[in-house]
């Protein structure tokens, strides 16, 4: 077969993408440069069958890192569309229940999503200002069993925009940005789920989308537009909205009390969209909070560990036990980030260990600390 | 400008600092200063951005310790306005900054450094005066790493995706060098992806450090991280796909090379085309040329490149721009005139000593007044004087009447190095009507004031012995003569290939008559096989179009199927016999250029000969000119890189066969998209911007396996079926292609140049290529003077390196052509013919040609010295076994002075 795939095409075998991959430092015989190289000479060979397709967390380290720019989460993605078709399946976590939830929303259920942010402030039918909540509200009934109360941070959100003078449309009708499908190769499940979601926007009026996650974010940033070309609104990261707009609408802060953070910087919101530096500034919004950096930070950060909800594995294990052990040898007492499912499975992590380090929400963090 | 004698009284007493840019800012400098020791002209100047004289008007020291004036505080910034028919621009490179990676912690980690800073660390003269030292204690590394291509083939992070050229090798030099440096347990280890020792003699190299130890891994260094000790921890993954933590004391970035964007924007300015790459855009076949008239390029500015491409295309740039320039030859120098030559023989010697001060530099340690008394005592000196600066010009002027009026034949001048100021002196006794060899120096400031600074009355008596020595010398000089001998205004070229050709052109254009050999009945050489650059220009057409020129021009005569047969003489007059379609002919020239060529050589292995499927590159080249449609319906093909190259047989590499089969493939896909086409290679060698074609290759396609030396392809036959079997590294499993073609990249092999070299006198390598006189510095001259070199006879090399060598050897023969005479240097060797034997130890021993035995009409054998080859080295004087050879002035002079110093 013609191989027309610049992404693979390109390797030069240097074995940066292997070398830099978290996976692979636990993962015996997991090795981006091999699977580029073996589907170079066997295009639909046994790759298909591997289980390997699924270990790829798309962190995309080593994407941001190539000499000459292969797009391998791209790859992966797109030979998991093929592996399906093969009955090649990857093992979800927590019995498959997300996976469930992401089908039942796209066939079309109806949905209560309003309920919590009529009582923590002011929402709009219609409106310029959309939030996009995720799946944020799942979640939190979910992970009670790990003393998340995970609504808590889209509270938050609310909060802030309300403060700002921002009464956002919040509505029943949205559903999972199709993140999850996406990277599964379930691409039939996520158009549809896109397409929904672009309608239901669009028929609020809004001209532009703020995301409390960073899943959503970049989903509609990279996968909406490459699959459903350009969308009629603008989009914004809550981080990038809320540390444009604070210091315009003058809300002080409380000291902090000297504490030092640190802070997780989330694959989706950093080397996927390159957003590094609004939520550091808003960490630094209160005062006495210290921020300081784990030794991977940026565009070297290291995964929470798992992505989609599948493949859990003591290699997601050790990933998430570094990042807490990097975090206590900077002296952090919380670990704070942007991404809920990041603070979902690093909590998931630190329990019944004796790391102490909490792990905590950007924005109710600011929240926490409003004058 | 003018006054500073480069004393360095400022210096000394000079309070501003800063970082020193020649150590790249690894320790400081004053803020009046010398760029480097090596400048030239050796002149110190002010850093305004550090000087408190000119920041605040305070301090002023450097001008009250100046003891020739020399300070000028006014010194403005000068726009010159030069009227000029030719412009070469070879403003250079800035090495790529890795601060702006933050993934290599350059800024942050002191432990990682870049090569350059680590040329520094190197040298005697840097920073920590050659010794490695890591922080934070000044322990020795014991284990250091490079990694490559930190800037150059790297379009993600850097946009530079062209490669460098240059790091591999000099990763090689450093890492070799390193283990010279550290004693006791060391490891150099190189983190590459492929190595490109492609220049003359580099794969030796490579092949050695490898034998020495030196580690090679193929994998590239993502990340640096550092330890509570400053250790530099590394994670890659290896070969056989395992990742892999390790932990160095140093780690050195092999920076590559960047055009830096205010010159791009100047040159872009000036309204010459850069590339996307920033580098000024030429074509193959005119390799210097800028896109606008009269601008010329050399250098990185153009390309990446080394030491000797740059040095070729320097003399290239010259060349063209001589070409225009020719006919104005001449019309804007001036001769200087001297008065004549006071004849001294059968005078007796009467010497003038001149004691220098050299500021405090010598008379700070040295008693000077001591050592002037001394003089005075000493046999034939019949004056002696004191000088603060002996060099400075109201000295010379003073020298001039002092020689004059006290009728002085010899003069000595006790001061500091001849290397630096005899020329001087010389300049000063030739305008007081003295022979120039009437001088010798006695070094008391190098030698003796500042190696002895803190023995100030040891000092003074080595001073005294170093002048007494130096005026026994003296005493036995004589006036030497310096023999004009009259060029024959003409060139010889040959080899009649591409090389050959420019040559011959680029003499002719600068109007001198040249001859032009060729042994074929046809001009051309290889390049009449080829089909394109890697550029993509037509190489037949060009080539036509150059024999159209050389044979319409009226100043090249060209012979056809024609050899060498014989030559005598020497530089400016060389009488060479040549057999013309078997008939003698004889001409007379005045410089030579070699420029014979080399070949594709026939394979031996991989089928070839036995299956008509599986061709060389010429072949392929070939069989595409008269009909390319062939490839159309082709399933796969395959082409195998290093096909006798790189083998110990042949340790070099062939150079061009990376870039021509990527070409190749690359035309295979075009023609026809849907074929596989595998190349199998040891390393891509896609050097500089050849770097994409290698790229585009991948994006269309072209698929690549690297096999090592030790599992190399298999070719059978499989029925009617070709079956090629490789093993591939990354997977670690054999693959099967069944390919419709092979395509062998052989190796370029020397023509046979064993008997040119004996008739010229020139030296072949071990790969029996011809032997340059410099590797790195003089690429196109030979040891022997009047000769020179060009095109493959050299080493293997593209169409447009071809050319520009080409250019630069027709440079390099001007220089001796452009004269009606040449002047011959007064210290030579002489043979003392009653003592010769005829022996021929010194013909063996000398370099340069310069001797030689001959029978003499009587029938004895005795030696004589061309004295225009001859360069004083005394190599035959060593040689000789009866004393008959010896080097003027360096005789029983020599073994005087040597006597006199046991004397006190």
């Amino acid at each position: 077969m013609q191989l027309s795939q610049q992404q693979i095409d390109y390797c030069m075998e240097c074995g940066v993408c292997t070398g830099s991959c978290p996976v692979a430092m636990t993962l015996e015989d997991f090795s981006p440069r091999r699977m580029i190289k073996r589907t170079l000479t066997e295009p639909e060979g046994d790759i298909l069958q591997s289980k390997d397709i699924w270990a790829c967390l798309s962190c995309s380290r080593c994407s941001d890192r190539c000499p000459v720019e292969i797009d391998f989460p791209e790859f992966i993605r797109s030979y998991r569309y093929k592996a399906r078709q093969a009955d090649n399946l990857p093992k979800l976590s927590h019995h498959g229940m997300f996976h469930t939830i992401t089908s039942i929303q796209a066939k079309g259920v109806k949905q209560n999503r309003i309920e919590w942010a009529k009582k923590a402030g002011r929402i709009a039918d219609k409106g310029d200002i959309f939030y996009f909540t995720g799946c944020i509200a799942y979640y939190d009934a979910a992970f009670q069993y790990l003393d998340l109360n995970m609504i808590e941070s889209a509270e938050n959100n609310l909060r802030l925009l309300n403060r700002i003078g921002i009464q956002p449309v919040v509505s029943n009708d949205e559903c999972c940005c199709g993140h999850d499908a996406f990277w599964c190769g379930d691409e039939d499940t996520f158009l549809t789920l896109a397409r929904k979601n672009i309608q239901t926007i669009v028929a609020a009026g809004a001209k532009t989308v703020v995301f409390g996650c960073p899943e959503g974010y970049s989903m509609f940033r990279e996968a909406y537009t490459q699959k459903l070309g350009p969308l009629p609104f603008e989009i914004i990261h809550i981080t990038e909205f809320l540390a444009r707009e604070i210091p315009k609408a003058g809300i002080a802060f409380k000291n902090g009390g000297n504490t030092t953070v640190t802070f997780q910087d989330p694959c989706r919101l950093g080397r996927r969209s390159g957003i590094y530096e609004a939520p550091r500034e808003l960490i630094a919004l209160v005062p006495g909070t210290q921020l300081a950096e784990m030794e991977h930070n940026r565009e070297n950060a290291v995964c929470c560990g798992t992505t989609a909800w599948m493949e859990c594995s003591t290699c997601s294990k050790v990933m998430q036990m570094q990042r807490l052990k990097e975090a206590e040898a900077v002296g952090a007492t919380a670990i704070i980030t942007a991404c809920p499912k990041c603070r979902i499975h690093l909590t998931c992590a630190r329990k019944n260990t004796d790391h102490h380090v909490e792990i905590l929400d950007l924005v109710s963090y600011l929240a926490a600390h409003m004058e | 400008m003018d006054k500073c004698i480069a004393c360095g009284e400022c210096t000394k007493k000079c309070p501003g600092k800063t970082g020193d840019e020649y150590n790249e800012g690894l320790d400081k400098r004053k803020a009046i200063y010398v760029a480097y020791p090596q400048a030239v002209p050796l002149k110190y100047a002010i850093d305004p951005a550090v000087c408190l004289k000119l920041l605040k008007d305070k301090c002023g020291t450097c001008a009250k310790v100046c003891p020739t004036g020399a300070i000028n505080y006014e010194d403005k910034e000068e726009i010159l306005t030069l009227n000029v028919g030719s412009v070469i621009m070879a403003a250079g490179f800035k090495p790529f900054d890795p601060s702006r990676l933050d993934n290599l912690q350059y800024a942050k980690f002191p432990n990682v450094v870049t090569s350059i800073e680590f040329e520094r660390i190197l040298s005697a003269g840097g920073p920590t005066h050659g010794h490695i030292e890591c922080f934070p204690d000044k322990a020795e590394p014991k284990k250091i790493a490079w990694l490559q291509c930190v800037g150059s083939r790297d379009q993600n992070k850097c946009g530079n995706s062209y490669c460098s050229s240059v790091c591999c090798m000099y990763a090689v030099k450093e890492a070799m060098m390193a283990k010279d440096h550290i004693s006791g347990e060391f490891e150099a280890s190189i983190f590459l992806m492929d190595m490109r020792t492609y220049g003359k003699d580099f794969e030796k190299y490579y092949e050695r450090a490898k034998d020495q130890g030196v580690r090679f891994v193929r994998s590239r260094i993502h990340t640096i991280t550092q330890d509570e000790n400053h250790k530099l921890i590394a994670t890659y993954v290896s070969e056989d796909g395992r990742n892999i933590t390790e932990v160095f004391d140093m780690v050195v970035l092999s920076v590559g090379m960047e055009t830096p964007a205010d010159l791009a924007a100047v040159v872009r300015n000036m309204g010459i085309e850069l590339n996307a790459n920033n580098f000024v855009v030429t074509d193959s076949f005119s390799p210097v040329e800028t896109s606008r008239k009269g601008f010329y390029v050399c250098g990185a500015l153009q390309e990446p490149k080394d030491i000797p491409m740059a040095v070729m295309e320097a003399s290239a740039a010259a060349c063209d721009a001589g070409t225009s320039l020719s006919p104005a030859r001449g019309t804007l120098t001036r001769t200087r005139t001297y008065p004549a030559e006071t004849d001294i023989m059968g005078q007796d010697p009467r010497i003038g000593v001149f004691v220098c001060n050299c500021g405090t530099n010598i008379g700070g340690i040295v008693n000077v007044p001591d050592v002037a008394a001394y003089a005075r005592t000493l046999p034939h000196v019949a004056f002696v004087e004191e000088n603060m600066f002996t060099c400075s010009q109201d000295t010379q002027n003073k020298m001039k009447q002092v020689i004059e009026k006290n009728g002085l034949n010899r003069i000595v001048v006790a001061a500091c190095t001849p290397r630096t100021h005899e020329p001087l002196f010389q300049e000063t006794l030739k305008d007081a009507g003295l022979n120039k060899y009437l001088i010798e120096m006695a070094n008391i400031r190098n030698q003796c004031s500042w190696v002895h600074s803190k023995e100030p009355e040891l000092a003074t008596a080595k001073a005294k012995d170093l002048v007494r020595i130096a005026v026994a010398k003296a005493s036995l000089m004589r006036a030497l003569p310096q023999p004009t001998v009259g060029i024959v205004q003409k060139g010889l070229v040959i080899g009649g290939g591409v090389a050959g050709m420019t040559s011959a052109l680029g003499l002719a254009k600068q109007g001198f008559f040249t001859t032009l050999v060729e042994k074929e009945a046809v001009l051309g050489g290889n390049a009449l096989h080829l089909n394109q650059t890697w550029k993509g220009e037509p190489i037949a057409e060009n080539v036509a179009k150059l024999v159209k020129e050389v044979r319409e021009n009226p100043l090249i005569q060209v012979f056809t199927g024609a050899t060498v047969k014989d030559t005598a003489g020497f530089i400016g007059n060389f009488k060479t016999t040549l057999s013309v379609n078997g008939r003698d002919q004889t001409i007379d020239h005045g410089a030579v250029i070699i420029a014979t060529g080399a070949k594709e050589r026939k394979p031996t292995e991989y089928l070839y000969g036995e299956d008509e499927r599986v061709l060389t590159h010429l072949e392929l080249d070939q069989r595409m000119a008269k009909d390319s449609s062939f490839l159309k319906t082709m399933n796969a093909a395959v082409f195998i890189q290093c096909v006798g190259s790189r083998e110990p047989e042949r340790p070099y590499c062939s150079k061009v066969c990376c870039t021509h089969s990527v070409k190749s493939a690359l035309k295979f896909k075009e023609l026809n998209p849907d074929m596989d086409v595998y190349v199998l290679y040891r390393d891509i060698r896609t050097y500089g911007q050849r770097e994409e074609k290698y790229k585009e290759a991948r994006d269309k396609g072209v698929i690549f396996v690297r096999y090592d030396l030790d599992h190399k392809p298999l070719v059978q036959k499989e029925g009617s079926s070709l079956a090629v079997t490789v093993r591939d590294h990354v997977l670690g499993m054999n693959l099967g292609l069944e390919p419709d073609l092979i395509v062998l990249a052989s190796a370029i092999v020397p023509e046979d140049n064993a008997a040119l070299a004996q008739m010229f006198k020139l030296s072949l390598n071990d790969d029996r290529f011809f032997m340059e006189a410099h590797a790195k510095l003089r690429p196109v001259d030979f040891a022997t003077d009047g000769i020179f070199l060009a095109g493959m006879a050299h080493y293997p090399k593209p169409v447009e390196e071809s050319i520009a060598q080409a250019k630069a050897a027709a440079s390099r023969a001007t220089v001796v052509l452009s004269k009606e005479t040449v002047t011959v240097d007064g210290v030579v060797s002489q043979v003392n013919e009653a003592l010769c034997r005829g022996c021929g130890a010194c013909e063996d021993a000398c370099a340069f040609g310069a001797i030689a035995v001959h029978i003499r009409e009587d029938g004895v054998k005795i030696a004589s010295v061309q004295q225009a080859l001859c360069k004083g080295c005394a190599a035959c004087s060593v040689a000789c076994p009866t004393g008959a050879a010896g080097v003027f002035h360096y005789n029983n002079e020599v073994l005087t002075m040597i006597e006199t110093a046991l004397e006190s």
